[in-house]
């Protein structure tokens, strides 16, 4: 016999002895099946009050009242971009691959960046390597290939019938010329991405995946799902979570566009654009006060001092520095 | 009690974060706390909001003796009496208020305040059930319906309606079961 029947019955006055002995017995075997039947039993007869009970409308009420909330440390804004990221959070790809990799992909409007004098590469096909410059490589597609410094591309396999690329290490930018027939796709570690015709820009590092889409659509795949960006979505995280971000952040590709640009940033997010951008952390210390700190500026040839002086001016910042990182330690805005 | 009763830890709210965790765990029961009160939702609402962010406001000077939930729904408690008050209204003078202000008492309000809580835990329970023995269990409890009512309406057996209670049942004795264990 069922006991929820039984408890049933007897929540209704309703048990026969068969069913009341058989529920005493219940209750015997352990200090836990007698307490959890008198919360039902409490239960059973708090329903009676609860007639009028509703459901009132929680979120809501809490989005009217923190509209008028201030609070010094968390801003509103701060918590919109929370928000804003959080709620796109899902997982995605999950397989059993321990290796975790870094990729990061933008697509540019090819126009918009400008070619600031890189230097370029005389090897022949093969691999490519980089160690302290920015080089540059035409591709027999009439494709380029912009290779970050410290970084390494397989192009051996590459012909005009087959575009594929293998990105081994570090960053790499591609303008991708357009031929349908013919898919130009970057293989990186067990990610696959592939376009028709259009540039985009791919990272390894350590630990995450980062693809970042500036404009059309990129197809990513691990070999068992493919996942389509649109412009100005990234997905970032490691192989077994993925968060999409709705980021539309041309500074993520700092490094080959040479500019960092913010209009009206939050200065916090500007603050990630500059530490990726000079390969050094500049971080706020926890009490500095930034729900009113915006920036509207443009870098392009300042060194990571220039910035930090014009922070000064802008916001009356103070820091400490160390070799790894640069903390606001006070802040004005 | 059998139902653990969550606190928020009292610094906590001094924080917009903390503050929304106690939002979200009292917001409902405190309103539906006015509305026993005032029998008027809207008025139940905004005597609530009034109340959360007064504390907002002066999260960094309320000294917490007693703990935040006594605290709320006391503040409900008060500012809802002098609504009615201030309301003149045949409310005020009917026995009722009367009967309120001494059901709703100091001494009371924290036993009050716990069955509140009880409440507000036991909708999310049956908010939880399987859409089906929950539509039956409401019917059955909340809406006071019997089971031949139950089963005429949803056009199934009335064995059916006893087996769907038994379901709500299950699910609900699982639910204490684990609170249960968590509260050891």
């Amino acid at each position: 016999m069922n006991i929820d029947s039984v408890i049933h019955n007897y929540l209704l006055s309703k048990e026969s002895k068969e069913e009341l002995r058989l529920l005493e017995s219940w209750k015997e075997e352990s200090k836990s099946n007698l307490e959890v039947l008198q919360a039902l039993e409490n239960n059973w007869n708090l329903l009676d009050e609860m007639k009028d009970y509703r459901a009132f409308d929680t979120p809501k009420a809490w989005e009217e009242l923190s509209s008028n909330m201030v609070e010094e440390k968390e801003s509103k804004v701060e918590e919109e971009i929370k928000a804003r990221k959080e709620t796109k959070v899902f997982p995605l790809w999950k397989y059993a691959i321990a290796a975790s990799v870094t990729l990061l992909v933008g697509l540019f409007v090819w126009n918009s960046v400008p070619n600031n004098g890189v230097g370029t590469a005389s090897e022949p096909v093969g691999i490519l390597t980089s160690v302290n410059d920015i080089m540059t490589k035409d591709l027999e597609d009439g494709s380029s290939v912009w290779l970050n410094k410290s970084s390494a591309l397989d192009i051996s396999k590459f012909s005009k019938s087959n575009r594929s690329i293998a990105l081994q290490a570090g960053e790499a930018f591609f303008q991708v010329e357009s031929d349908k027939e013919n898919p130009f796709s970057v293989d990186v570690s067990d990610f696959q991405i592939t376009v028709v015709g259009t540039a985009f820009n791919v990272k390894k590092a350590d630990q995450e995946v980062e693809i970042y889409v500036h404009e059309g659509v990129v197809s990513v795949s691990n070999g068992k799902r493919t996942v389509q960006l649109r412009a100005g979505d990234m997905i970032t995280g490691n192989v077994d979570n993925f968060a999409l971000f709705d980021k539309d952040n041309d500074n993520l590709v700092s490094w080959k566009s040479k500019k960092l640009v913010f209009k009206n940033t939050f200065l916090p997010e500007a603050l990630k654009d500059i530490s990726r951008h000079y390969g050094k952390s500049v971080e706020l210390s926890p009490g500095a006060a930034t729900e009113n700190c915006f920036i509207s500026t443009e870098f392009r040839s300042e060194t990571l001092e220039e910035v930090i002086e014009e922070l000064k001016v802008l916001f009356q910042i103070k820091v400490s520095e160390n070799e790894e990182r640069i903390i606001i330690t006070e802040i004005n805005c | 009690m059998c139902i653990i009763l969550v606190i928020v830890d009292l610094v906590e709210i001094k924080s917009k974060k903390g503050f929304k965790q106690m939002f979200d765990i009292y917001y409902n029961p405190l309103c539906n706390f006015a509305y026993s009160i005032l029998r008027n939702s809207a008025k139940a609402e905004d005597i609530v909001q009034d109340v959360l962010m007064k504390i907002w406001e002066k999260r960094n000077d309320i000294e917490f003796n007693s703990n935040v939930k006594t605290y709320l729904f006391t503040s409900v408690r008060n500012k809802s009496f002098e609504y009615i008050r201030s309301e003149k209204s045949e409310r005020a003078k009917i026995s009722d208020y009367t009967l309120l202000q001494s059901r709703l008492g100091d001494d009371k309000i924290d036993k009050e305040a716990t069955i509140m809580m009880m409440k507000e835990e036991l909708n999310n329970s049956i908010r939880h059930l399987p859409p089906k023995c929950r539509d039956i269990f409401v019917l059955s409890k909340l809406q006071g319906l019997t089971y031949n009512e139950i089963a005429e309406l949803k056009n199934i057996s009335v064995k059916t309606v006893e087996t769907q209670m038994s379901i709500a049942l299950r699910n609900l004795r699982e639910k204490f079961k684990a609170k249960l264990d968590n509260e050891y």
